[in-house]
């Protein structure tokens, strides 16, 4: 049974994931019409704890693909356990008997690697995080959407293997690279960009509640107003988290330019951004704290 | 209003778009008319969500998607919102038969 858009906000918010409508709705139609969910958005902003949240909401298990640059298929999918195999051979000569080579190329020897995992799951069909899809190259995007099609793999050794059910898929991209039409084409598509001040403030509410009711507002406030002064390294919200939390351990209550000069590199994680905003806080351009 | 205005809606809805240039194809109209049917649609803003989440594809449509003229969009959605799950297989099976649909069909081939 496929939740509704309403229950899947409630549920989100129980796992502490702040969500709007637009996510739910995208998570919802995720199921009901079984397509590939592609997040894309800046650097920060809660793109992978998309796929964490439905995980956590389905009760399924999360498997996830890591991309990078160079990453190929056999890396995404299957290996065969070379030194293992080698092992088991010796042992026969050493029993002067002799491995076949059904033996070696047999499921134990395989290492399954994300995409094999999510296909060969046992059980409730798992959520398939493909993170950051952008950093791979378009040779693998390829790959990829012809695993997305059908689900099934053939390894010459052992045949084709199926999933059950269809696995949950959701792909992340910070757009370091356009992806194909192809790849769009196929997916559901989801934006999200830089919370609102609004909903920045209840995610600092619920994941940093020591953070008190003043001192979070004004984190968020900060953070809201070095995002609008162009800074070259834009801060997300896991950064606003961060440092919420060391402004926690200094025992902080309110923000002033000093503890701000002082933990500012939670925030800001480029040099010469840290060297402008502190210029622009002491000339007084870049206000700290409630009078803001 | 019965499932076929809403299907009829959906893909003139889908036409719409896809001469402002975005990339929708005859899979998304179905996919369309699935979501709007499929109970998700609550009021006027969810059915927008709905389709905005399966029809737009590129950040840079997001922005004309949310400029089309509201006009444009309520009709659709309207509809959709007085559409109940019932007639979900009954839509589904009108679009694969719909003329309109085989005129886009044979317009996406050339």
């Amino acid at each position: 049974v496929i939740a509704p858009v309403a229950e899947i906000l409630e549920q989100l918010s129980r796992e502490a994931y702040v969500a709007d409508p637009a996510i739910a709705t995208s998570l919802h139609l995720a199921q009901v019409l079984e397509k590939p969910l592609l997040v894309e958005g800046p650097a920060g902003v809660g793109k992978t704890e998309v796929a964490k949240a439905l995980a956590a909401i389905l009760s399924a298990d999360l498997i996830r693909l890591q991309c990078y640059e160079g990453l190929d298929a056999a890396s995404a999918l299957y290996e065969w356990n070379y030194a293992r195999q080698l092992l088991h051979i010796r042992l026969h000569e050493k029993n002067a008997s002799h491995a076949t080579e059904a033996e070696i190329f047999s499921e134990p020897f395989l290492l399954k690697r994300p995409l094999l995992q999510a296909i060969a799951h046992s059980g409730k069909p798992p959520v398939l995080l493909i993170d950051e899809i952008d950093r791979a190259d378009e040779e693998f995007e390829a790959f990829l959407l012809e695993v997305l099609s059908d689900f099934q793999v053939t390894v010459p050794e052992l045949g084709t293997l199926r999933a059950n059910g269809r696995p949950r898929v959701v792909l992340t991209s910070n757009r370091s690279r356009e992806l194909s039409d192809a790849l769009r084409r196929r997916c559901l598509y989801l934006w999200i960009d830089h919370p609102t001040f609004e909903k920045e403030l209840s995610i600092v509410r619920r994941k940093v509640p020591k953070a008190g009711d003043e001192l979070a507002a004004e984190i968020v406030g900060f953070v809201q107003r070095l995002r609008r002064a162009k800074v070259a390294k834009v801060p997300g919200v896991s950064e606003t988290l961060d440092w919420a939390a060391a402004l926690v351990a200094l025992h902080a209550s309110k923000l002033d330019p000093g503890i701000v000069a002082e933990t500012l590199g939670c925030v800001l994680k480029d040099e010469s951004d840290l060297r402008k905003v502190r210029d622009e806080i002491d000339a007084g351009r870049l206000p700290v704290g409630a009078s803001a | 209003l019965t499932d076929g205005d809403l299907v009829a809606r959906t893909v003139a809805f889908c036409r719409a778009l896809r001469e402002r240039g975005f990339p929708v194809g005859v899979d998304h109209s179905a996919d369309a008319v699935r979501a709007l049917a499929a109970g998700s649609v609550e009021s006027r803003e969810s059915a927008r969500l709905a389709l905005r989440c399966v029809l737009v594809s590129r950040p840079e449509d997001l922005r004309v998607f949310d400029d089309l003229s509201e006009a444009q969009v309520a009709q659709v959605l309207d509809c959709a919102v007085g559409t109940v799950k019932s007639t979900l297989a009954h839509a589904v099976a009108r679009l694969r038969e719909d003329p309109r649909l085989a005129g886009l069909m044979d317009r996406e081939t050339q």
